[in-house]
């Protein structure tokens, strides 16, 4: 075998060095330095003046009186969604402790406590908490309009459309009338009245005073538009909405429907300027993949990683579900693994989204039977998505 | 001839310039580095590597490395951000240093079976994780009974969810555990103690057998002298490629004569190599010789030459010398790890030959994945092109990468 002696032969050539061998050249160097970037880095400072860390704005750190942990919780739960840092939603929970879990809490800490456990995905524990909540007199105080918007969300995730719809007139009740009307509208566009959410989206936006909240009715226009088969119409309200007000949450669903059809650049281009949460991330890879971009794979490492270090600290399997089972989809292209995921992902969430992920896994892995089945799923708690029944 | 060399360095930095492109894109480099997990912080057990003397104590000594986010300290102590203008400097750190190590001496206690143990904690480093910026603080304690209890409160009111994650070795066995202030501030870790380990107790054998993997995991994980072997490896060929025309062999740069096997080659210079590292490992590990400081950019500059030998071949240096000339290098920044290990007496020899023996047992394993890889890829038309000269010009570019790093962190 080893049987020829050959040193290869100084014939090289600079003209010749040329893409493969560029591209080869860089993969190798990365791939070799990558592990040292990969762990932790010592800095040494070069001097007193030197910027080590940037720090977010200052928070309280204790509250003794109802009124000052909310005002602290809920500066910890804004920050914690502008910098997509989980960090301050520990804190939000820190400062929420004392009435954390307990019956006889504000309505209005009952409410924060419910905001952070949904943001860590929690939902059963976080719709619990605010059921309880809700319940308490007087039932429809301005202050609850939060509780019952939270609750419609809720109800809406795990596919119970009627009550979502009963949580919906909540937020009437409670004064907050465009807010109400906007959450009725969302719901009913998922039960399949597209026509009727366009033509209300349309007529809120034009009430909607500020900003946020006309890109926030925008978003939910552009996913309406999405689930009745309008892409083109639903793409240009995410831009609209993206512009009047900058949102990760909006960012990503554009760059899903952009994904879907493998527009890969725009994808990227609408993440830019995203935070690197693991959903950005995700995203990210699947899109350079699709570019062919050999690079994918270091990104794609990174989301494994990442996900590792949540199992390190013994975080629940279940906050992370979705994300699972989109690494399985995209990244490892592993069919049965990836309806594995998307199934129990389907047991803690059922948005449009997490259907898509388990048919479009069920595609992958060849199991038509369960496609049939999940399209009976669907059609049982009443979803009308035009994108789901093209598959 | 000047042309072309410009060529080749204007296409060369092109091509590092796209790897930083690529780095920075994929990492989050450029931008600030933001969390996908909550807070944590680490506590890293292992051989104590302080400066302190040993105490006559003959109880081992474990040293410990406390990791805390300065996100996290900015909650925690209020004086830190001292002018308040939300930009942490190293100066406002240094400053605070105090209070950061009796805020850390509050809410971290440690004690060896029932007895408490007191901690002194020095700054050692910053370092940046995947989430910023932490400090990182050292200490050691001597415990020779079985429990090593750890009390973690630190971040318990300002944060719900943070966790200490302890890992690393205790005596040589690893630990991994998880301390959360709110639910489960105490965690019990086994020390391994009347284990071979144990350094009062320890026969030249148990030595052997404690070192040799760590021989095994040095050449695996220091990427540095595995790259270097591989710079001298790519240009053997053990195998005709078939993007060689046959009388090129005739011009071969290192001193190899036709009709020798190029198996023969690959053993003359990983012999090279062993012999230079095991000379200066053994020389600076009995203390004969001082390993200087410009050791670690040294041994990246002996990986940018092998490479640029491979590219530009220079006649007379043949690749057998340069492996043990250049290895003397390597055997330098091997002996690091038995310095730090402390090991001293009548047990250095058996902790040098265990550990040798075990950096010779990675470097086979490496060579023979090489070999397979070779006898794989060297079919191919473009072998020659892409993996030698592709990987040489990878190698070049990865040691000035490092000879950089390494120069202004040193």
């Amino acid at each position: 075998m080893c049987a020829d002696l050959f040193l290869h032969p100084p014939h090289f050539v600079v003209n010749r060095m040329n893409h493969t061998s560029l591209f080869c050249v860089v993969l190798t160097a990365y791939l070799l330095a990558a592990p040292a970037q990969a762990a932790e880095r010592d800095i040494k400072p070069s001097s007193d003046a030197q910027v080590i860390e940037t720090l977010a704005p200052r928070m309280r750190t204790s509250a003794s009186t109802p009124e000052a942990a909310a005002l602290a919780a809920r500066q910890a739960i804004s920050l914690a969604r502008q910098t997509a840092d989980v960090r301050y939603l520990g804190r939000a929970q820190a400062m929420l402790q004392r009435w954390w879990n307990q019956p006889d809490a504000p309505v209005e800490l009952a409410i924060l406590q419910a905001t952070v456990q949904q943001s860590r995905h929690e939902f059963a524990a976080a719709q619990r908490v605010l059921e309880l909540a809700l319940q308490r007199e007087p039932r429809f105080a301005p202050a609850h309009a939060q509780g019952w918007l939270t609750l419609a969300t809720l109800e809406r995730v795990a596919g119970r459309y009627p009550a979502a719809l009963a949580a919906c007139a909540g937020v009437a009740r409670a004064g907050a009338a465009l807010y109400s009307a906007a959450c009725q509208l969302e719901t009913s566009s998922l039960q399949g009245q597209h026509g009727a959410a366009r033509q209300g989206f349309a007529a809120l936006q034009r009430q909607a005073k500020d900003a946020g909240a006309q890109a926030w009715l925008f978003s939910l226009a552009a996913e309406n538009e999405e689930r009745a088969g309008q892409t083109a119409a639903a793409l240009a309200a995410y831009q609209t909405s993206v512009s009047l007000a900058p949102d990760t949450y909006t960012a990503l669903a554009a760059a899903d429907l952009l994904l879907r059809s493998e527009r890969a650049k725009e994808a990227l281009a609408m993440l830019l300027k995203e935070p690197d949460s693991d959903a950005v991330l995700l995203r990210r890879a699947y899109a350079m993949k699709l570019q062919k971009n050999t690079a994918w794979s270091a990104v794609a490492a990174l989301v494994r990683q990442r996900i590792e270090a949540l199992d390190q600290r013994g975080d629940d399997p279940a906050t992370h579900a979705r994300e699972r089972a989109l690494m399985h989809l995209w990244l490892d292209a592993d069919g049965p693994r990836a309806l594995q995921s998307a199934k129990f992902n389907l047991t803690l969430q059922k948005e449009p989204f997490d259907w898509w992920l388990a048919l479009k896994s069920a595609q992958l892995a060849g199991q038509g039977a369960t496609i049939d089945q999940l399209q009976r799923d669907i059609a049982a708690i009443g979803l009308r998505d035009m994108r789901l029944q093209r598959i | 001839m000047k042309p072309v060399k410009f060529l080749v360095f204007k296409r060369f930095f092109a091509a590092l310039i796209t790897a930083a492109k690529i780095s920075c894109v994929v990492l989050g480099l450029c931008a600030p580095a933001l969390a996908h997990k909550a807070s944590d912080a680490y506590l890293q057990l292992g051989a104590d590597d302080s400066q302190i003397a040993p105490s006559s104590n003959a109880a081992p000594r474990i040293g410990l490395k406390l990791s805390l986010a300065l996100r996290d300290l900015d909650a925690a102590i209020d004086t830190l951000d001292v002018d308040n203008n939300r930009q942490l400097e190293w100066g406002e750190i240094r400053q605070n240093m105090p209070a950061i190590q009796s805020w850390v001496a509050q809410g971290l206690q440690m004690r060896c079976a029932s007895e408490s143990l007191s901690l002194a904690w020095a700054f050692e480093s910053l370092e940046q994780r995947s989430d910023g910026v932490y400090v990182r603080l050292a200490s050691f304690i001597t415990c020779s009974q079985a429990e090593l209890g750890v009390r973690y409160q630190l971040m318990q009111h300002i944060d719900a969810t943070h966790r200490l994650i302890i890992g690393g070795t205790l005596l040589g066995t690893s630990v991994a555990a998880l301390a959360s202030p709110q639910n489960k501030p105490d965690v019990i870790l086994q020390i391994p103690v009347g284990s071979a380990s144990s350094t009062s107790a320890q026969s030249g054998w148990s030595a052997f057998a404690q070192f040799f993997p760590e021989g095994v995991h040095h050449l695996a994980t220091g990427y540095d002298h595995l790259a270097f072997l591989l710079a001298l490896l790519l240009p053997i060929m053990l195998r005709q490629s078939p993007s060689l025309k046959p009388d090129a062999a005739s011009t071969a740069a290192f001193s190899a004569q036709p009709g020798r096997p190029g198996v023969w080659d690959l053993m003359r210079t990983v012999t090279g190599f062993t012999l230079g590292h095991s000379i200066t490992l053994f020389l600076a590990s009995m203390g004969w010789i001082a390993s200087p400081a410009w050791v670690e950019p040294a041994i990246a500059v002996t990986i940018g030459l092998s490479a640029l030998l491979n590219l530009y071949p220079v006649r007379w240096v043949r690749s057998d010398a340069l492996a043990l000339g250049f290895g003397l290098v390597h055997g330098l920044g091997f002996s690091s790890i038995m310095r730090e290990a402390n090991v001293s007496g009548s047990l250095l020899p058996w902790a040098l030959a265990g550990f040798n023996l075990g950096v010779e047992a990675g470097q086979l394993a490496g060579v023979a994945l090489w070999c397979g890889v070779h006898l794989v890829l060297v079919r191919w038309q473009r072998y020659e092109q892409v993996v030698v000269r592709g990987g040489s010009w990878a190698l070049l570019a990865l040691a000035i990468y490092w000879a950089v790093q390494r120069l202004a962190l040193g």
